[in-house]
């Protein structure tokens, strides 16, 4: 049996028990967005459904409230649960198609974010955040550096200027030049990591500067409009 | 109606995430230069030399150092 086989069947196996709880739920339904999501989850973004489903199964542990399928929820394909099992000041955590905290097109447009940008999705908000917040410190602005860090996540600036904190509504005017932004900030890491990774310094060097021309650039501009100063 | 939808959802979610992870994986292996199965990783077969005997030959030479009889000519 060679290794591509016994991956395939790995995924096969992963892709297969999300497809039954996600259709034995209902979250899908007939229509464009829905249908592409699904395809979308148990292919491309397959490793955000893994994380989706152990994300479900805290919910379900902590008994987070889940709700039933409904309009709103499956234009995408999503499960939601009414409460954020990490509680505190935390509004809602979206883990791939899982929402915690209560369905809106902000926490949508973050699913969306997972099934366009697949394996590099995580990855991406991790390190942006860590430049955000080493990025912050470097130009002397400390106060409430986590939760600015936070509001800096090239996926959190495009969820905030595109969706809305409650209810469905969505600036695609908004959408569209965020995605671009985002594209171009993974693009750049990608950049980077295959650049140093083949030894093409000057491919590596190019991803370098340009990440840290948006990280400082990004530091120096406001919150999101409406996430206070 | 549950049950048709699960079966939907085994068939179609298992064959699109089988096919994602054999194509990506067997492309991987493509990429890099690894061979995709055992049959094509095997190197060629060298052509048969008579062992050497060894250079400082011991009282007792080792059956693996010791030429072959009928192969050196």
């Amino acid at each position: 049996m060679t290794t591509p086989l016994i991956i395939g069947i790995v995924c096969g196996i992963i892709g297969a028990t999300y497809g039954a709880i996600a259709m034995g739920v209902g979250i899908y339904t007939i229509g464009f967005f829905s249908i592409l999501g699904f395809i979308l989850d148990v292919s491309w973004s397959l490793i955000n459904s893994v994380g989706a489903l152990v994300w479900l199964i805290v919910c379900l542990v902590t008994d987070s409230g889940a709700v039933d399928p409904t309009d709103d929820s499956q234009r995408s394909g999503t499960f939601v649960f009414a409460r954020n099992p990490r509680g505190g000041p935390y509004g809602a955590t979206t883990i791939g198609t899982c929402i915690a905290g209560g369905w809106c097109s902000h926490e949508e447009t973050h699913v969306w974010q997972a099934r366009l940008f697949g394996p590099a999705y995580f990855l991406t908000y991790v390190v942006s955040y860590g430049l955000n917040v080493i990025f912050r410190l470097c130009t002397f602005q400390v106060g409430d550096i986590s939760l600015e860090g936070y509001y800096r996540i090239c996926m959190e600036d495009w969820a905030y200027a595109a969706g809305a904190l409650s209810g469905g509504d969505i600036d695609w005017g908004m959408w569209l030049l965020w995605f671009t932004l985002t594209a171009l900030y993974v693009g750049l890491l990608v950049t980077l990591v295959v650049g140093f990774a083949l030894k093409l310094l000057v491919v590596g060097f190019i991803g370098l500067g340009g990440i840290v021309l948006y990280s400082i650039i990004r530091a120096l501009c406001p919150r999101p409009a409406g996430q206070g100063s | 109606m549950i049950i048709l939808r699960i079966i939907i959802g085994i068939i179609v979610g298992g064959g699109l995430a089988f096919g994602t992870g054999f194509g990506l994986s067997t492309l991987c292996d493509h990429l890099s230069g690894a061979p995709a199965t055992a049959h094509a990783a095997a190197p060629a077969r060298a052509p048969v030399k008579p062992a050497e005997p060894p250079s400082h030959a011991s009282a007792e030479p080792s059956h693996a150092a010791a030429p072959e009889k009928g192969v050196a000519k």
